[in-house]
């Protein structure tokens, strides 16, 4: 629920303190649920995106 | 890097993790052409997350350009984590799209749309409203709260060592994505209601419980017996626990 970020912000707070003091135990388990938000995600149908799209990307890219 | 070209698909990883391993680490050398190919492989399922959180088409393709201007710039660094290149794009692209619709949200410039995207039934459909909008049609979109936690995207945005799975762990849910896809598909329907509030919605906690017009102690058990649920399949499919689904 954190890595959803559903959770309130006093919550998410505490536990972000937690995580940088580096709890091995806890970084797991976060991996863990990004795999699962992962999931999760992917559960939508994929959808091509435009060709315009692309071209404006490479455009954008070979301005930088 | 396993698989990450084979992003959600339910073939075994094998010449598209050496691919994408290479993929990355020639974006990250700064080859327009590896990004082009990253982008062909990777987009199309992108999109569809970016589609089913934001709705409108453009503002999907303007999150997936983002995200791949993202890829860009951080390449470098995604590369020397070895996690997986498929778990930063599609949790980049949440964080990205929640960005987008909380902004939204706070202008109430967009109609109110289904948070749930394709699993809207017949009759929200032909009347256009969803079952939450339908709810609460008598409040603005931009009166709702939209608190949804931005901190915590940005602590994850720029710390992806903290939650970046390892690539091969990322590889076999890939692997076996059909058999993961089935057990969400078993989860009771209120809890999985409110997963996708959550996930495809972007709602806190606070405002799903304000949507269900449900208390918010009851929502919160019912996320995390949700995420218990999925926990439990997800080591039973993956092999790391014996249990059946």
């Amino acid at each position: 629920m954190f890595l959803l970020g559903v959770l309130s912000n006093e919550g998410s707070l505490e536990l972000r303190e937690h995580l940088n003091r580096g709890c091995e135990h806890c970084l797991e388990r976060v991996k863990e649920a990004a795999q699962t938000v992962y999931l999760l995600s992917l559960s939508a149908r994929p959808v091509s995106p435009g060709p315009k799209a692309k071209a404006d990307l490479l455009r954008l890219l070979l301005k930088k | 890097m396993p698989t990450e070209a084979n992003i959600g698909s339910s073939k075994p990883s094998g010449a598209n993790k050496e691919k994408t391993e290479e993929l990355l680490g020639r974006v990250a050398d700064r080859e327009v052409e590896a990004l082009e190919s990253l982008y062909e492989d990777l987009a199309p399922k992108l999109m569809g997350l970016l589609t089913r959180i934001l709705s409108a088409r453009p503002d999907a393709e303007g999150a997936l350009q983002e995200v791949f201007l993202r890829l860009w710039k951080e390449a470098p660094g995604i590369a020397r984590t070895k996690g997986s290149l498929a778990a930063w794009l599609v949790l980049t692209s949440r964080h990205i799209a929640l960005k987008r619709l909380r902004a939204q949200r706070t202008v109430g410039a967009r109609p109110t749309q289904s948070p749930l995207g394709q699993g809207r039934t017949k009759e929200e459909k032909a009347s256009g409203k969803s079952a939450v909008s339908a709810r609460k049609q008598d409040k603005p979109r931009e009166r709702r709260s939209t608190k949804c936690d931005s901190e915590t995207l940005l602590f994850l945005a720029a710390s992806p060592q903290v939650w970046m799975p390892l690539a091969e762990d990322i590889a076999l849910v890939d692997a076996r994505m059909g058999l993961l896809q089935r057990a969400f598909n078993q989860m009771p329907k209120p809890q999985r209601h409110a997963l996708e509030l959550a996930v495809f919605g972007g709602y806190t906690e606070s405002e799903i419980a304000e949507q269900l017009g449900e208390p918010l102690g009851k929502v919160d058990a019912g996320l995390r017996a949700a995420f218990t649920f999925l926990r439990h399949r997800q080591h039973a499919v993956l092999g790391t626990w014996t249990a059946d689904i």
